[in-house]
């Protein structure tokens, strides 16, 4: 086992952590796929108003790659399907029906059985199952091509952002599925499985996995972050690809080979300052918010996020759960004007610059609005984005270089090691307020687009 | 009640009102009254309290010190028998008006510029605008400072595009300016009180070929603590390393300025200093005998460490290149004190050459981390 200590980053402190006790919420009939949500694919729709599906029954693929396909998550009628501009799919709405309750199956094996399965068996069950649209590429973070073969494929055995699930509670009775689904994965790459667990973990299950390269990480977020984990186990290089999948979604490809059904629920949390009573949850997968936390919020304005604080998208109740997303974030809403509040002591106001008295205060949580806190300035690089980028990139030039457009150099500082979600809290220090993740994303979709 | 009237009148700056052109103008007023309205658009949904405006801010407050006993020791190198309060204000007679013109004439550029290229007023301004006075000797006329913070502000920031994309420190800009076109007014080492001008620790120490740096000192009665607290004759806001050091601790606690660049100098004056005085016997020349923690207080070592080596933008944008880039000031510095005698103070100069090299200096450390990235491939 590998040991890798994480020194740069941050813990953010964020006001309302869930507390450790799961809600049963699979019960709950509505719910909704957002296609114009999941990067990267062009769907194409296989079903239509009114029509009657099964738990994975195929929704829509994609006409990119072709063969991957989604599924329906539980028995039901499809109560509507909302276009956008252009046609965009914008969300199939999906009522349970107590009539049906069919499962599509596809072949069942025994954990003896699956470590005899070829690859050219393997990949048409994941495709038809729904389960292909899982597994992700780096770079770009999206759907892995089945023609591909990655070098590797990552899972993180922990999720580091704000009120993340700690899965090491979560996940022990689904050790079979997970052994199970490491298996079938490890069928697919000629590399290796690495698996990361954090040291704060305390979870037997993991540590008896098999068929995976185990690695031990420490420190603060990034440190869950799949990207991190590649950069420091085995970075990408030009024209490689990786794969990495969600912990969960293994368990649910486990699922699949061993019983031959769709596994449609995972544990969230939902948390934040907006919640009243923020904890954990057992729901169907693309389960509508306002079913969720509807009755749990409180009185004001708040943010609701899909996912996490840092990377997360913002959305409405009426959304449903984000396909790859295993948080639901409640923040206050800012936008305040302050009278001369460049000046003010600031013992309430959180920062990692130590410029405000907040800095001596010893608080456990802290409250943090959507306020962006100033105006957008040009580059001054007091140091603030090294200090939380655990990775061997510059990452001063690298947005110089995508500002520029200069692909080249792109490639030459790492642009292919890097993913937004990973420059998040580089957008978080900045005192210049840029978006360097999105500037990040653009990069990796420009060159995507002229490479 | 100021808020409502900013919102009333906002119509009329913004794109189709009567004064348009003057959004900078407004916006600048509008976000110093007030935090702005702002609110993250996608993740982070989160974002840290800190901007640039409490940065700079924070750049001011560590210079109070300096300003403040910049403005006595004005007043107390004319007349030492006065009381504290006295000198203050006759400094602050002299002081006050060099900070006026300064911040008066550098705003003018700075809204011209915002005005006609369309974009904010920036806060890296509020520090210029005090660094230009603070090195300036309290005799210049003040049209010698309009002309040089003209110079400074056009030349050395804005033609580039403003803050954040100039190449040298506008403040240095400003004194290197003066200290090359008008060298007949001002030699930027002799400081003239009243038509009477006495020479500074410096000019002092090198002043007698053959003798050795101390001696001269002694000769020309500068002790070392006087050096130390600032009771000297030199630019406004340099000669008392005391006040620097107090910026120092809290724009390093603050973590405004690079710890390795401050570190980095001080390494380079050290190292390059005890090797002069190794050296110094074999040459007549008094500076090489100059030991290191006199070269830490006499001139504007301290007060460019802290104020103008620390400078973001024009420092080197990576990590390690900070080091070189530091060490680099600290080593140039002691070089040109010790070795050009047409030059008895090394620091602006130094840190105007290091200006230069950042970028050379983070194109290697750049080439560095792709050789990296590369040497993986060929594995």
């Amino acid at each position: 086992m590998a040991y890798y200590k994480i020194q740069k980053g941050i813990n953010i402190p964020l006001a309302g952590a869930p507390e450790k006790s799961i809600i049963d919420l699979t019960g709950q009939s509505k719910l909704k796929i957002h296609p114009n949500r999941i990067k990267g694919i062009k769907p194409k729709l296989l079903v239509k108003e009114g029509d009657l599906v099964n738990t994975g029954s195929i929704l829509f693929f994609d006409k990119v790659i072709g063969d991957v396909k989604f599924v329906s998550p539980i028995t039901g009628k499809i109560k509507s399907i909302k276009l956008g501009e252009r046609r965009v799919i914008e969300e199939i709405c999906i009522e349970s029906s107590t009539k049906f309750n069919e499962f599509l199956k596809s072949p069942i094996y025994t954990s003896t059985e699956l470590n005899k399965l070829n690859k050219s068996k393997i990949i048409p069950i994941l495709l038809e199952s729904g389960c292909w649209s899982y597994l992700r590429q780096r770079p770009y973070s999206k759907i892995a091509n089945p023609q591909d073969i990655p070098k590797a494929i990552f899972i993180s055995g922990f999720q580091s952002t704000p009120h993340a699930p700690d899965f090491s509670y979560l996940i022990n009775e689904d050790e079979p599925n997970l052994q199970a689904g490491i298996d079938v994965l490890s069928k697919l790459t000629d590399g290796v499985i690495h698996f990361s667990t954090h040291t704060n973990q305390q979870n037997s299950v993991f540590s008896k996995l098999k068929n995976v390269e185990h690695h031990e990480f420490n420190g603060p977020h990034p440190a869950g972050n799949i990207g991190i984990q590649i950069h420091h186990i085995d970075p990408i290089n030009i024209g490689e690809k990786v794969w990495y999948i969600d912990i969960q979604d293994v368990i649910a490809i486990g699922h699949q080979f061993l019983t031959g059904k769709y596994l449609s629920t995972k544990y969230i949390t939902f948390s934040g300052e907006g919640i009243k009573k923020p904890s954990y949850a057992k729901v169907k997968r693309g389960t509508i918010l306002k079913s969720i936390i509807g009755n749990n919020l409180n009185e004001g304005q708040y943010r609701i996020v899909s996912g996490d604080v840092l990377s997360g998208d913002k959305v409405d109740l009426d959304s449903g759960l984000g396909y790859y997303h295993n948080q639901i974030t409640v923040i206050p809403e800012g936008g305040k004007r302050e009278f001369l509040g460049w000046l003010k002591p600031g013992f309430d106001k959180y920062t990692l610059s130590n410029t405000f008295f907040s800095r001596f205060r010893f608080k456990k949580e802290w409250s943090l609005n959507t306020s962006v806190n100033g105006d957008l300035r040009a580059i001054i690089p007091f140091g603030y984005w090294e200090n939380v980028l655990p990775m061997d990139i510059i990452p001063n030039f690298l947005i110089r270089s995508i500002l520029a457009k200069d692909i080249e150099e792109m490639e030459q500082l790492g642009i292919y090691e890097c993913d937004e979600e990973d420059f998040a809290l580089c957008s978080f220090v900045c005192q210049s307020k840029l978006p360097v993740h999105k500037i990040v994303r653009d990069g990796l979709e420009f060159i995507e687009k002229e490479g | 009640m100021i808020r409502k009237k900013l919102d009333q009148i906002k119509p009329h700056f913004e794109s189709g009102g009567k004064f348009e052109k003057l959004y900078p103008i407004f916006e600048m007023l509008d976000t110093f009254l007030y935090t702005p309205s702002s609110v993250t658009e996608d993740g982070p949904h989160i974002r840290d309290a800190v901007d640039l405006k409490r940065a700079m801010i924070f750049v001011v407050i560590a210079l109070l010190p300096t300003i403040i006993f910049g403005i006595f020791n004005v007043g107390y190198q004319q007349d030492e028998t006065r009381t504290i309060m006295e000198n203050f204000l006759i400094g602050l007679k002299i002081v006050g008006p060099i900070i006026l013109v300064t911040y008066a004439v550098g705003g003018f550029w700075e809204v011209i510029f915002a005005v006609v290229r369309k974009h904010e007023i920036n806060e890296g301004f509020l520090v210029t605008g005090i660094l230009i006075p603070l090195v300036m000797p309290p005799t210049i006329p003040l049209w010698m400072v309009a002309v040089a913070t003209s110079f400074g502000i056009v030349i050395g920031k804005e033609i580039f595009g403003g803050t954040g994309y100039n190449i040298f420190n506008p403040a240095l800009v400003a004194r290197a300016f003066i200290f090359f076109a008008y060298p007949a007014q001002i030699s930027g080492d002799l400081v003239w009180v009243d038509g009477i001008s006495s020479a500074t620790p410096l000019l002092t120490a090198s002043s007698v070929q053959g003798d050795t740096a101390l001696n001269l000192l002694q000769q020309g009665q500068f002790t070392l603590s006087e050096m130390f607290f600032g009771f000297i004759p030199g630019s406004i806001g340099e000669t008392s390393t005391l006040a620097c050091l107090i910026g120092a601790v809290f724009l390093l606690v603050t973590r405004i300025a690079s710890w390795r660049v401050m570190l980095a100098v001080i390494l380079g004056m050290v190292g390059t200093s005890l090797l002069a005085n190794q050296l110094a016997v074999y040459s007549s020349n008094p500076m090489l005998s100059l030991p290191p923690h006199y070269h830490f207080v006499m001139g504007g070592f301290a007060f460019g460490l802290v104020f103008m080596a620390t400078e973001p933008v024009t420092a080197a944008h990576t990590n390690t290149g900070r080091w070189f880039y530091g060490f680099l000031i600290g080593f140039m510095c002691v070089i040109i004190r010790a070795i050009n005698p047409a030059y008895p103070e090394g620091m602006m100069l130094s840190i105007l050459f290091a200006n230069a090299f950042a970028p050379l200096i983070d194109y290697f450390v750049i080439q560095g981390n792709i050789k990296k990235r590369r040497a993986r491939i060929a594995l």
